[in-house]
């Protein structure tokens, strides 16, 4: 009797809780509405319960994702059976962004990014920055060169900047023939976004990229770091404050024990020698505001024999000398729906280059405000907003050894730029942003709108398709415009289509371009290049190709690998070109792939870096046409070994890397003397490494 | 008819108390069953439960703090990647939520950091930027309850993990492991429904201490 009233006044309900299509929901709520009666469904999406409850309730059910769905049902004691179909909230899946163009560094997509230590743990890249993305697709190497050249661009086409702000020379001076390195360490940064095309409004003057480094937040601690390497040593000191921290550091690099040891091609009158001291602060401010400061001076030596080009055999002395200061200061505050942040850096770069016949003396100063205001209005719609202004003076002082021929070489121009971006989500798989961008130059005295626009579709949730379409401008460099100021912008516009896969630390990503240039500076080598009668912006190109990009963190234990591949079909009439060509720093084919594997018994990270490329274009002058000789295919193995141990009680890492482990010729292209041979000849020199392989050992510790 | 009054006052009492004590019930009852959850489909059901009552108490801020709590720590048995930071998706938005309500900041501050960490386990390559993230949110959580031992202990356990050269290592980890021991010990006779958790897990973060061992995450 008493169990039939149980029974009477509990009503048990149960079913199946399934998506539109039918697939069980796991995990999904179903439960009597004010009350905590309900249950959760099982991994067949069934669930169970019983109610106390009588009368008319409303059952609800709900799950992440999914449209809230109520019932009413009478409770009488009857067993209820209830099965439920629950509509899936579009908006939930809004994490589409717009992948094309840019490998960026955000909090979940990570595999697509270069962190620090995936740089610094590039064999190839021998903790270079550019050298580290140089191995991704997009990127070409250029062996002798060492800046970013990308998707058939000149080096000069691509910009750097650190926390929003132009840095005018991120590279270390150099030596005809011998590559160059990024200024900076890539410990300094805790994001990189690398764009081979199509970036934001936000930034402009560069044809081809832009590169766009964040500078790390508050250090942890007080600490000291020191680094012993075979090419010199360094050491940074750190105060960690609650509410302020500072940075001090100081290196210096000496090749001449290196050089002495291990045979060089090159032959050195003085060995390469650099001193830099870095500064950096943190300070905390009222409202969350932050503001950041980073200072850098370095300075270079070095001097080599090198041949004069004038006949075979005659070598001459050329000597470098460099002096460069950088300094950013960043400020980012929130006030009230909106994020500020404003900046301003400023570049000091002294280039002294001492040939047999001639001096020339570089000075560039060049100063950069910038600000940005963004909101977010609602999931929707938000808005980012600002300006900039960069002043840029520029001095060359050249004369000539032999005679009393001097050049003075004065570039001053002052930089106006706005620009506003518009992001919207009209659907929530599909975001479309808008931006424009307007410049004006004073050196050229005219102004230009730039439009950037892009759009991303989420097709399902690991793949993602973007387009991107934008137009770019870049005032000519300072090499061309002391000659002759009247010149006009150079321009590209950019056609970006990208597929994206992601899926459980795997990566896929295939990205077609198209990109179109016009106005290059172009001159007539008939004549004097220093004569400003025969520049001008008739020159063109274009590029097209496909990049292809997989990263794997996934298959194998502990081993993290990409795979890119590149093929760029380009042709350019700029600078001196007789005709339209494929330049010599576009390679067609390209392909990379990068291993790291982390052995954790003992604590030993071993990497390698395998990279080939097909020939690349050169000039024979002995050839009647232009530019129609290539050379032969490069290719290069990298390894590394990092060994994480306690040395004295501190802990320390072991360093070793090897370039060109098999110790292979690569030829980068030929310079050919000026004048021919007795039989009428232009004879050559093929561009090479400075030594077939470079073997570092390093020693970094950590006091505490 | 003040009488009535008082007599409806009374009711209205009872029956506020009576769902406040049932309230409280409820919690207690789905942390027993956290506590005796030993497979992820257990601790479902447990998040499920939390969130049940989150859905019939809209203004309370605890269920939704022990939904996320469980599925920090369902998310510590999963193995796949991809679905860890599924789980750990949901536990934001709860955390969202729980803030937004005017939940205890510092108690889910502290819980957000905890979130972090069971980011890193996704990949290691993520260390550096989540367990900065994570320091910088306990930080928040110590400047709004000083008093509060999670916040301190995550912060250890933290540092403990991080490399030497980054600041971590035991010996940086130990002075705040045993600050938090002391405030552990200070909240030990706390009453009610408020989070409690986390005494134990940092007396083996100071033994692990005091071995000096280390587990370094790359």
């Amino acid at each position: 009797m008493f169990a039939s009233f149980l029974s009477y006044s509990q009503t048990q309900i149960n079913g199946k809780i399934a998506d539109e299509k039918g697939e069980p929901l796991v995990g999904a709520n179903i439960m009597v509405k004010g009350t905590y009666d309900g249950a959760g469904t099982d991994a067949n999406g069934d669930y169970s319960f019983v109610s106390n409850e009588k009368g008319k309730q409303i059952i609800i059910i709900s799950f992440v994702g999914f449209q809230l769905q109520e019932k009413e049902v009478e409770l009488s004691g009857a067993k209820l059976v209830l099965d439920f179909k629950l509509k899936e909230i579009s908006n939930q899946i809004a994490d589409v962004v717009i992948s094309a163009g840019a490998f960026e560094t955000s909090d979940r997509k990570k595999s697509v990014t270069l962190q620090p230590l995936d740089i610094l743990t590039t064999p190839s890249a021998a903790g270079d920055i550019y050298g580290a993305l140089a191995t991704l697709p997009g990127a070409s190497m250029v062996g002798e060169d060492g800046r970013l050249f990308v998707r058939g661009g000149d080096g000069y086409e691509s910009k750097t900047f650190i926390d929003g702000l132009l840095v005018k020379k991120p590279y270390s001076s150099n030596t005809p023939d011998l590559p160059t390195r990024g200024r900076f360490s890539p410990m300094l940064f805790s994001g990189t976004t690398f764009s081979t095309g199509g970036y934001s409004a936000e930034y402009g003057q560069a044809l081809s990229s832009a590169l766009i480094l964040t500078t790390n937040a508050f250090p942890k601690k007080t600490q000291t770091d020191l680094s012993l390497l075979t090419v010199g040593l360094g050491a940074t000191q750190t105060y960690a404050g609650k509410n302020a921290s500072l940075s001090i550091g100081a290196e210096y690099y000496n090749l001449t024990p290196y050089f002495s040891v291990v045979n060089q091609a090159v032959k050195w009158n003085k060995y390469p020698e650099s001193l830099g001291l870095s500064f950096t602060s943190r300070i905390r401010t009222k409202g969350d505001g932050v503001i950041k400061i980073f200072s850098t001076y370095s300075s270079a030596t070095s001097g080599l024999r090198y041949p004069e080009m004038t006949s075979p055999g005659a070598l001459q002395d050329i000597n470098l000398s460099n002096k460069n200061s950088y300094t950013n200061i960043n400020y980012t505050r929130g006030v009230s729906n909106w994020t500020f942040r404003g900046g301003v850096a400023y570049t000091y770069d002294e280039n002294l280059l001492g040939l047999k016949a001639f001096n020339v003396n570089d000075y560039n100063t060049n100063f950069q405000a910038h600000f940005s205001m963004k909101r977010k209005f609602s999931d929707k719609l938000s808005l980012n907003i600002g300006g900039e202004e960069t002043v840029n003076l520029f001095n060359e002082k050249y004369q000539e050894s032999s005679s009393t021929l001097r050049f003075k070489g004065n570039v001053k121009d002052f930089n106006s730029a706005i620009f506003s971006e518009v992001e919207v989500r009209p659907l929530s798989r599909l975001v479309v942003r808008a931006g424009l961008r307007g410049e004006n130059a004073s050196v050229i005295n005219d102004g230009k709108i730039a439009v950037r626009t892009s759009a991303a579709w989420l097709i399902s949730r690991d793949v993602q398709f973007s387009m991107i379409y934008g137009t770019f401008y870049q005032t000519p460099e300072e090499s061309i415009l002391k000659f002759k100021p009247e010149l006009g912008y150079e321009k590209a516009e950019h056609y970006i289509a990208n597929l994206q896969y992601e899926k459980n630390d795997r990566l896929l990503r295939v990205e077609g371009y198209y990109k179109k240039y016009n106005d290059f500076v172009a001159y007539d080598t008939a004549h004097s290049f220093s004569d400003p009668l025969f520049y001008n912006n008739s020159g063109y190109g274009d590029s097209r190709g496909i990049d292809v990009y997989y990263r794997d963190r996934k298959t194998f234990k502990n081993l993290d690998y990409w795979v890119s591949y590149s093929f760029i079909d380009s042709k350019r009439k700029y600078r001196d070109y007789p005709s339209c060509v494929t330049p010599p720093f576009a390679s067609k084919h390209n392909f990379t792939v990068v291993g790291k594997q982390w052995v954790q018994k003992i604590t030993t990270q071993f990497g390698a870096t395998f990279a080939w490329s097909s020939g690349r274009p050169y000039n024979n002058p002995n050839s009647t046409k232009f530019m129609d000789k290539i050379t032969t295919n490069y290719f290069d193995v990298s390894l590394n070994v990092s060994h994480l141990c306690e040395l004295f009680g501190k802990s320390t890492i072991l360093y070793a890397s090897m370039s060109n482990v098999f110790g292979r010729d690569n030829i980068y292209g030929y310079r050919y003397y000026s004048t021919p041979n007795s039989s009428g000849v232009f004879e050559s020199i093929p561009v090479r490494s400075e030594s077939k392989r470079f073997i570092l050992f390093g020693l970094f510790i950590t006091l505490d | 008819m003040k009488r009535t009054i008082l007599t409806t006052l009374a009711i209205v009492c009872a029956m506020l108390m009576n769902a406040q004590t049932l309230f409280e019930k409820a919690i207690k009852e789905s942390l027993t069953l956290l506590d005796s959850a030993k497979t992820s489909e257990a601790m479902q059901s447990v998040v499920s439960r939390f969130e049940r009552i989150a859905m019939a108490e809209t203004t309370k801020w605890e269920p939704l703090y022990y939904a996320a709590f469980t599925q920090i720590n369902m998310s510590f048995r999963e193995t796949d990647g991809d679905k860890k930071d599924a789980i750990l998706d949901l536990a934001e938005k709860n955390i969202e939520k729980a803030l937004s309500i005017n939940g205890d900041k510092s108690e889910l501050y502290a819980l957000h950091g905890f979130l972090y960490q069971g980011r890193i386990q996704v990949s290691p390559m993520r260390g550096m930027t989540y367990s900065q993230k994570a320091a910088e949110i306990l930080e928040k959580s110590i400047e709004e309850n000083p008093e509060n031992p999670r916040p301190l202990f995550l912060m250890a356990q933290n540092i403990f993990h991080t490399p030497k050269m980054f600041g971590g290592g035991s010996k940086n980890a130990l002075p705040k492991a045993l600050e938090a021991k002391e405030l552990f010990e200070k909240e030990k006779g706390k009453d009610g429904i408020g989070p409690k958790w986390g005494a134990k897990s940092n007396l083996r973060v100071i033994d692990a201490c005091n071995e000096n061992k280390q587990s370094i995450l790359i």
